[in-house]
């Protein structure tokens, strides 16, 4: 019999998935349950204990580290949703000048990592030569210095550089909002005030409260704007609390556990509650792609102050920081004025751990990234094509890892590791291994939207001209699916990349990489090599992007789906 | 013996039996349509021929091959399967051309080149499409996209074809003009097919044999004008076509003739299958809104004539639909368009005896 044949098979290959999954998952979840439980470390068992709770709860130092994460998050979603919403707004509602620029420039940080933002703010604020408070001494009368390491300005750079994320999201519920119900509400009779309070905002709520949940969950596990930022000050967050006490491979366990275990919580409770308005907001949406446009918003004499305010705010989130940085990897000292030179690009090919670096960023992240969009696609494979029973509890297992923050990943797979006879820690691997785990849901996540858009119709359509189950993934399937996939892929491969916070604690010598070389050399004070990596790094995303999206349009299909008459 | 028979088909899906026991054949080069509405199991009987869903109990066999069987322990896998499909969102491939789409069953049976060329373009010229060989799917209207999904079943020759709901997404002029094209083809072709729909129509127009699906069963199977004309109950009455029907009760039933009384009125008509019925039977009397002739005149004269009040008046161009009240009886009638009948005008209806079927209440059911 052909198709049960066929089923086993697939079952099989479940069963695998589900081992792989088992391991990806339940290991650094244990790890993190057994720290914070158990005496000693986590696996050679001690007593159980709450011991550690205890000692969290009644240490100065987490308690501090707790607050502060409170506060920066709070204060960083409140100044991304500000910005986020209202640019978000003026692009799609109002006749705003330039409307396509301010777009393109709004979301360029949101193709860079934080930490290249907190670096440029880095030469921009710091309290003694900061670019900005030179300045500001320098008037008459003077003012400031402003403190960029505070907390409070730590939050609102963090928000500022966060909020291209709530620009897209907002900009999209702004977009969904059917001009016809404003209309209908209109005509009903009620006045625009009503109109907003009765039917604008209760349709875009649930939309704009999952974008700020989203923004808060990203501000929660946020590494690389509190360590270049709050650190130096002497000001912990949860996240960069673990890291000092867990760095340079020396495994602490008991409150880290506690640490990593409170921040799996938190994310955990923030992504279902995340899920819950997605789903409500959803609901909706207009199920016809008929959407009325809107009329659009005159703003009249506002028109060019309005726009002079966002390019302030470009200024200060694109321009200014990421200028800053470009002018001082030129600089041989950290002053401004003066002559520029290469030698800071120069250094990062001459120095043998440097040069190092740049080669392992690019090949971990290729090999990370392939192997995650392959095991991603045969998970939506099994899950949406093959007749497998418990299909969607690798889905769901697969998802796990967004609750698990970069740095509590890498911390739990080191203290299990590192009391392993394999030799895992201290190699490729467990970079390897941080960067499928925590990927695996993005990878996922994309590839079952670009498997929904290939109809199984298509595919039931070769087999019944003749062609074998292999024929027609070959014929059909893959070549359908092939730019969707190199797109997943590409976006994986970015986030591989330019990722810090999972891997600061798993890399070692031989196995270094240039977020890691760059954080490293900060810390060592060489902000200036470290300001050229950054550079290269964005080179080298920008090279990849090129290459890929150059591909890809070899490759594209006239026009997916069926077109209508 | 049968060009595809059917056995005993059934298929679940969790709780739910999408198909209970269907059983049929079908002759070779005949023209059969599986009609009923949505979730009658019609669609699901069509895979399961095509070998895109395993059936939980049953035979099919086609052209004396035994395909599937759960008794046998056979489930020739799709692709094995030798039969053209149309589905109904089309499914052309979008990624390849006209010429490739059309080309692929060739392709995988290891036609060569030559034979491959000049097969589609035969097929691509009988379907009025030549000179499309290398537009893409998505740059074809719905109409060139039904008939490239047609050429690529038909293109290797197969002596089977299953249509599912093809015409759904054409618009009506369209669908109209397909219909047509489509019987003109199964004549010139003689193909047996298997043709799903939930549009009365097509299933009217097209077939030579019809079976009205409900719930997972064949309720009423048969030529389109035995199954419009004598249907066995109300569902398939109502579902194929428009009825009047009114219970009543028998007076005299002699050879096939029937005369019964509905409240005050009477009325004569023939008997289904020629059946006799006892006097004072309960029975349903059933016919169509378009052998009720209406009279702009108050006159009665003949049997099976009635004064009736028109309750309201729809011009629909071509014919004019009228819902009149006969007693306490509510009757619908349709007329080519003419006379100045209006809203609360008193006239006659009238129909021919032959034209009312007497069918038992036992048997009639609820739609």
């Amino acid at each position: 019999m052909g198709l049960p044949q066929r089923m086993t098979w697939a079952t099989l290959m479940a069963l695998g998935s589900l081992c792989i999954l088992a391991v990806l998952v339940g290991v650094p979840l244990s790890a993190i349950i057994q720290s914070a439980f158990r005496e000693g470390s986590p696996f050679e068992p001690g007593a159980l204990t709450l011991d550690h709770v205890w000692s969290f709860i009644t240490t100065e130092r987490y308690r501090a580290a707790a607050a502060n994460t409170l506060i920066i998050s709070v204060v960083a979603v409140a100044v991304a949703a500000f910005f986020g919403f209202t640019i978000g707004w003026l692009v799609e509602r109002t006749d705003v000048p330039f409307r396509a620029p301010i777009r393109t420039v709004t979301l360029v940080p949101y193709f860079f990592p934080t930490f290249i933002g907190a670096l440029g703010w880095v030469f921009l604020g710091s309290p003694g030569s900061g670019l900005l408070n030179v300045l500001l001494r320098s008037m008459n009368p003077p003012f400031g210095p402003f403190d960029v390491n505070s907390i409070y300005m730590v939050g609102v750079i963090l928000g500022l550089y966060l909020s291209p994320l709530a620009f897209i999201l907002s900009g999209s519920v702004i977009s969904n909002m059917d001009a016809a119900m404003e209309e209908a509400a209109s005509a009903s009779g009620a006045p625009t005030l009503l109109v907003i309070r009765k039917i604008v905002m209760p349709l875009m709520a649930p939309g704009i409260i999952a974008a700020a949940v989203l923004v808060f969950i990203m501000a929660l596990q946020n590494f690389g704007v509190p360590v270049l930022l709050a650190q130096p000050a002497g000001n912990q967050v949860l996240v960069t609390q673990l890291y000092t006490e867990q760095a340079f491979g020396v495994p602490r366990y008991g409150p880290g556990g506690v640490i990593a275990l409170l921040l799996v919580l938190a994310l955990a409770g923030l992504q279902v509650l995340y899920y819950k308005e997605t789903a409500m907001s959803q609901k909706f949406v207009t199920v016809t792609g008929k959407v009325s446009r809107p009329n659009t918003i005159r703003l009249g004499i506002a028109r060019w102050p309005v726009f002079v305010t966002w390019l302030a705010y470009a200024t200060l989130v694109v321009f200014l920081p990421f200028g800053v940085l470009f002018y001082m990897s030129l600089r041989p000292i950290q002053t401004f004025g003066g002559p520029l030179t290469l030698d800071n690009y120069a250094r990062i090919f001459n120095d043998p751990v440097l040069l190092r670096a740049l080669g392992n960023s690019f090949s971990y992240a290729t090999i990370g990234s392939v192997l995650t969009i392959l095991f991603a696609l045969l998970l939506v494979w099994l899950n949406t094509r093959a007749d497998v029973g418990f299909a969607r509890i690798l889905d769901g297992l697969a998802t796990v890892p967004i609750a698990m923050p970069g740095i509590v990943l890498g911390t739990a797979l080191l203290w299990f590791w590192v009391a392993q006879p394999l030799p895992v820690y201290g190699t490729a691997v467990i970079i390897i291994l941080v960067y499928v785990t925590n990927f695996l849901p993005i990878a996922q996540r994309n590839l079952s939207a670009v498997m929904l858009q290939v109809s199984p119709e298509l595919e039931e359509a070769a087999l019944t001209s003749g062609a074998s189950p292999a024929r027609t993934f070959a014929s059909v399937t893959f070549p359908l699916l092939r730019t969707g996939i190199l797109s997943s892929w590409l976006l994986v491969w970015l986030s591989m990349f330019r990722e810090m916070s999972a891997v600061i604690i798993v890399y070692s010598i031989g196995h270094e990489l240039l977020s890691t070389t760059l954080l490293q050399l900060w810390q060592d004070g060489d902000s200036l090599t470290a300001s050229a990596i950054a550079m290269v790094m964005a080179a080298g995303s920008l090279l990849v992007v090129i290459a890929v999206t150059t591909l890809s349009a070899r490759l594209r299909i006239p026009a997916a789906g069926v077109a209508s008459p | 013996m049968s060009y595809l028979v059917v056995q005993n088909l059934v298929k679940r899906y969790g709780g739910v039996t999408a198909v209970d026991g269907v059983s049929y054949r079908i002759e070779q080069g005949s023209f059969v349509s599986l009609l009923g509405p949505s979730g009658c199991g019609k669609t699901t009987t069509l895979r399961c021929i095509a070998g895109l869903e395993t059936p939980d109990e049953g035979t099919i066999s086609v052209a004396d091959k035994v395909v599937f069987s759960s008794d046998a322990n056979v489930n020739v896998p799709v692709h094995r399967r030798k039969m053209g499909v149309v589905f109904q969102n089309y499914a052309l491939w979008p990624h390849m051309t006209v010429f490739e789409n059309v080309a692929f069953p060739l392709r995988v049976r290891r036609y060569q080149r030559t034979e491959i060329a000049r097969r589609v373009h035969e097929q691509l010229e009988m379907l009025g499409l030549q000179g499309l060989e290398r537009r893409f799917p998505s740059q074809l209207s719905g109409g060139q996209q039904q008939r490239v999904a047609l050429a690529r079943a038909l293109v290797h020759d197969s002596d089977l074809l299953l249509f599912d709901e093809p015409l759904s997404n054409l618009d009506a002029k369209l669908r109209e003009q397909a219909i047509f094209e489509l019987k003109k083809l199964h004549k010139k072709l003689g193909k047996t097919i298997v043709y799903v729909t939930h549009n009365q129509v097509e299933a009217l127009a097209m077939s030579d044999v019809m079976a009205v699906m409900k719930e997972g069963a064949i309720r009423q199977m048969g030529p389109p004008r035995e199954v419009y004309n004598e249907p066995e109950d109300q569902y398939v009455a109502t579902f194929v076509g428009k009825a009047n029907a009114a219970r009543g009760r028998v007076t005299t039933s002699e050879d096939g003739r029937v005369s019964a009384s509905v409240g005050d009125v009477a009325v004569e008509g023939v008997a289904q299958h020629d059946r006799m019925f006892r006097v004072g039977e309960e029975v349903r009397l059933f016919f169509r809104p378009e052998v009720t002739r209406v009279h702009a005149s108050t006159e009665v004269t003949g049997t099976n004539a009635w004064v009736a009040k028109v309750d309201s008046v729809a011009f629909l161009g071509e014919q004019t639909e009228f819902e009149l009240s006969l007693g306490g009886l509510a009757v619908r009638a349709v007329q080519l368009s003419m006379s100045t009948i209006r809203e609360g005008d008193l006239v006659v209806i009238s129909v021919n005896p032959n034209d009312v079927r007497i069918v038992a209440e036992s048997q009639w059911g609820e739609a």
